[in-house]
């Protein structure tokens, strides 16, 4: 799709994916009290669109996915799947963190308890806006709490901005991330979503893949990189090494 | 009843099977599964619809951004072959004749005519079309709805009859049906399977 790749060229992308992600799960460490987390096999892939659903686990599995765009000096999106305990243990850590969860008796409040009226009074101090303007058809069936989406929100907002920074660090290229999107389901779902809002108008997608994994903690997830169609050639030049392979 | 032939269809695939065995499109997001199926002769199809049609710029189906979802797609689905619609980048096409509606529904029916049936026959019931990211930046085009009309303006046109659907909402779905005998099921996390 974008030709191929030189192995200097796949190092020093598979070497981009990998400082980014450990940027992001260092940010995520500290919202665990530095609990160690560590890359699993950092790779550059070209993904067919039919195996994408079978690559990062049981299609029916339970993610999270939070995605960002990319836009300016490079156009793309930061994908970050956790699997589904590993977002609900860091969305408590993270409200935790901001004292919300002392006021929930330790638990992030139920379903539904923002939007309804005995419980506004308990409504999050800090994190009392919504982190999105509210849709035309607000979702009926989300099962955690606004709460925890906020916070799950926030921490996909740390970890891909941290990605990003090392990412432009790196590269000397201004990247600015959208407002993130968030989605809860089935990872085969959530990912023929998320190509289908990038548009994606190739069988195959280029993808910069970093595993991690918690050490004593069990998180586990990773942080996809996905360069927009012609964009890798930007991407490589950014680090010296665009021009013929 | 343990031992079935699951026959999964990917995005972008189409399967056709006969006599028994099962196809199943596992989680569907905005992708729309389509199930097919004559149960004159017991055969079945399914489409695992992944765009709505080519995105602007790539290709001469591409429409308008924002242009109503598939209405000017119809007048393809003519039972042609699924030929691609966007050129995209030759050779990379080879393995998804469901990408869009059009000529995905399209070569489905193709594929479902030349093991015997006839299209007269022929009912389908839909699943997917949902929209699973909730985004502050509210997206400019809902590609599961689309993907949704879009289906089903070709299978009107092909007038094939939509018996049932379970389109739409922000829940991901896996659409399951069987050959022996048509029964269609969808299931979403955390609940049981249903009938469709």
């Amino acid at each position: 799709m974008e030709g191929e790749l030189s192995a200097l060229q796949e190092d020093a992308l598979r070497e981009l994916g990998n400082i980014g992600a450990g940027n992001a799960t260092t940010a995520l460490s500290q919202l665990l009290g530095d609990q160690r987390i560590r890359m699993v096999s950092p790779a550059v892939r070209v993904v067919a669109l039919s195996e994408l659903t079978d690559r990062y686990g049981p299609p029916e599995s339970l993610v999270t996915g939070i995605c960002v765009g990319i836009r300016q000096g490079l156009a793309g999106h930061l994908v970050l799947l956790l699997d589904t305990p590993s977002a609900q243990q860091l969305a408590e850590a993270l409200l935790e963190m901001t004292g919300v969860a002392a006021k929930h008796g330790g638990r992030a409040a139920p379903a539904g308890a923002l939007s309804s009226p005995e419980a506004a009074p308990g409504a999050a101090p800090g994190l009392d806006s919504p982190p999105w303007p509210a849709p035309d058809a607000p979702p009926p069936e989300r099962g955690p709490s606004d709460l925890r989406l906020s916070a799950l929100l926030e921490l996909g907002n740390i970890a891909v901005s941290a990605y990003l920074n090392a990412l432009a660090a790196l590269t000397g290229l201004v990247l600015v991330p959208s407002v993130p999107w968030l989605a809860q389901d089935m990872l085969a779902a959530v990912l023929n979503s998320l190509l289908a809002e990038i548009g994606l108008s190739d069988d195959a997608v280029l993808v910069i893949e970093t595993e991690f994994a918690g050490e004593r903690f069990a998180i586990g997830g990773r942080i996809l990189l996905i360069p927009a169609r012609g964009q890798l050639k930007r991407l490589l030049e950014a680090v010296g090494l665009g021009g013929a392979q | 009843m343990g031992n079935e032939r699951l026959v999964l269809v990917r995005i972008a695939e189409i399967q056709v099977i006969e006599d028994d065995g099962v196809l199943v499109a596992l989680g569907l997001g905005s992708c729309v599964g389509v199930a097919m199926y004559d149960p004159a002769r017991r055969i079945a199809g399914m489409a695992h619809v992944f765009l709505p049609e080519a995105p602007a710029g790539v290709g001469p189906a591409a429409g308008a951004k924002g242009a109503p979802g598939g209405r000017e797609l119809a007048g393809s689905s003519d039972g042609k072959p699924g030929r691609p619609e966007g050129g995209g980048l030759a050779g990379v096409h080879s393995g998804g004749p469901a990408r869009y509606a059009a000529s995905g529904v399209a070569a489905l029916i193709e594929a479902m005519e030349s093991r015997g049936t006839s299209r007269s026959r022929l009912w389908a019931k839909l699943a997917g079309g949902a929209q699973l990211f909730l985004r502050g930046d509210a997206p400019a085009v809902d590609v599961g709805r689309r993907n949704a009309e879009a289906v089903q303006a070709a299978l009107a046109a092909a007038g094939v009859p939509v018996l049932a659907a379970a389109l739409g909402g922000h829940v991901g779905r896996t659409l399951r049906l069987w050959a022996a005998n048509g029964r269609v099921t969808v299931s979403v996390p955390g609940q049981a399977e249903q009938e469709l």
